[in-house]
């Protein structure tokens, strides 16, 4: 095999020899070892294959035996070449494109972040591209590990998160969940400490000491169950202080603001007819358009589709073309009834005590009002709900 | 003296696998060639291999092989053919 390549690339030649007694010419070979292979017998003289050198340090033998040669075939690398000369534009060409594409693959053209929160997906995409990996960084610089785990700080709501480099195109498989409870055995002694204003409805203390008591109106940052225990002898004096760490339920009343409004007149979007479509090519930042329609509106909803080029699955360019939907509209002025935007606001309202309840928070005082004013018709009050308010503080740590 | 008998007389070296395959060193040249008969000349001796669809793979200034259904092999000294 090697020595079928080898004499592939230095060239050889099959030919053909006849006159009197080439037998002789064989010897004479030999004796100056020259090496000749697959030799076969034809009718008149014999065929066989021999090196491209060779063939010119053969001659002064040719002529003193008196023997004819005749080429039948030149099979190599150096005739290859030497038929295809007209053609180096050609393989220069290809020469500079296999070139491109080695350098095209050294670098990211395509991050993607799969996961079933497409909230949480776009918005990490774009921050990875803003402060990690812009588009066409080299591949080399990105280091999967660190990023997984600057990831892993950034976001908090990611309970599991791979990073894969393939082809030119960086894919982070992430698994959103919310942040398992640091319920460990060494949880740090401390505080439960109120997160919001309110006023204490129920309390169950688990650990700790109770400072506060249903009832009780508590400020934000205020202790509520204390994770110092003292333990008292008979004469009722401190014989043993020790740190724990609080754990408690407490729900407080809380109220939250409402404030929302609807504008009585608007300007609301008339459709006209008259889709422009164009296609733009871009490479990396560059863009070209090739043709252009004419924009005869001053409005336009514009709807853009990026394509990227790609050899095989993740080999992506940084080349592609955009898809250019442009959909005129006029603005027109609009008036709503007092009704229509009463309904609308209500909606909006309820929409936001699903919400509550959803996060298990429940409504016990909800006085929001809907009034006319300035021509806008505003919603405005308080909803009063009760919901948990603990949360924790280790000791030492009071800048909360 | 343990010289290898090949090289004290300078005589042909001859390795033949099965009837298929011959290989052989130490020879001067050629004499005939054809399909049925392949005769080589060594320095003493004259090896004559018959058989059918007898080709050579190589020549080389050492060493020739030689492929194809050998059915005999035979020496006659130098002068006698």
């Amino acid at each position: 095999m090697i020595l079928k390549l080898l004499r592939f690339i230095l060239g050889y030649v099959l030919v053909e020899i006849n006159g009197f007694a080439p037998e002789r010419l064989i010897n004479l070979l030999i004796k100056d070892e020259i090496v000749i292979w697959d030799v076969i017998q034809t009718g008149k003289g014999y065929r066989f294959y021999i090196g491209r050198k060779n063939l010119l340090a053969i001659k002064p033998y040719l002529q003193k035996t008196n023997i004819k040669l005749n080429i039948v075939k030149r099979i190599g690398f150096p005739y290859l070449f030497r038929r295809n000369k007209k053609r180096a534009a050609f393989l220069i060409g290809l020469i500079f494109f296999v070139l491109i594409i080695y350098i095209l693959s050294l670098f990211v053209w395509e991050v993607k972040v799969t996961g079933e929160n497409h909230l949480i997906a776009e918005e990490m995409l774009k921050y990875i591209e803003n402060n990690y990996i812009p588009l066409g960084t080299l591949k080399a610089d990105v280091d999967c590990t660190e990023l997984e785990n600057r990831l892993r700080v950034d976001f908090k709501e990611i309970s599991w998160i791979s990073c894969e480099l393939k082809g030119t195109g960086l894919t982070i498989h992430l698994e959103e969940g919310i942040q398992p409870d640091n319920k460990k055995e060494d949880k740090p002694a401390g505080d439960v400490i109120a997160m919001k204003n309110a006023v204490i409805t129920k309390m169950i203390t688990r650990q700790g000491t109770p400072v506060a008591k249903v009832k009780d109106k508590v400020k934000k940052g205020d202790i509520l169950i204390s994770g110092t225990v003292y333990i008292y002898d008979d004469n009722n004096e401190i014989i043993e202080t020790s740190y724990i760490s609080a754990d408690g339920d407490i729900y407080g009343k809380t109220s939250y603001n409402y404030d929302d409004y609807v504008d009585l007149n608007f300007y609301d979007k008339q459709y006209k007819d008259g889709v422009k479509k164009y296609i733009t090519l871009f490479v990396m930042d560059y863009c070209l358009t090739p043709y252009l329609p004419k924009m005869e509106n001053d409005n336009y909803d514009t709807y853009t589709q990026i394509h990227k080029f790609r050899i095989f699955q993740n080999f992506y360019l940084p080349i592609g073309y955009k898809e250019i939907v442009k959909t005129p509209f006029d603005l027109k002025s609009v008036e709503r009834t007092k009704e229509e935007a009463e309904a609308i606001l209500s909606e909006r309202l309820n929409k936001k005590i699903k919400e509550f309840e959803k996060n298990g928070l429940k409504i016990v005082k909800n006085n929001v009002k809907i009034e006319e004013h300035n021509n806008k018709i505003v919603a405005k009050g308080k909803i009063t709900v009760i919901e948990p308010i603990a949360g924790f503080r280790k000791s030492g740590d009071n800048n909360e | 003296m343990n010289i290898p008998e090949d090289v004290l007389h300078n005589d042909i070296i001859l390795k033949i696998i099965g009837n298929k395959e011959a290989v052989i060193e130490n020879f001067k040249g050629i004499h005939l060639y054809t399909d049925d008969e392949i005769e080589i000349a060594g320095k003493k001796v004259m090896l004559k291999i018959s058989g059918s669809d007898l080709r050579v793979n190589y020549f080389s200034g050492c060493d020739m092989k030689i492929s194809g259904l050998i059915k005999s092999i035979s020496f006659c000294m130098n002068g006698e053919l």
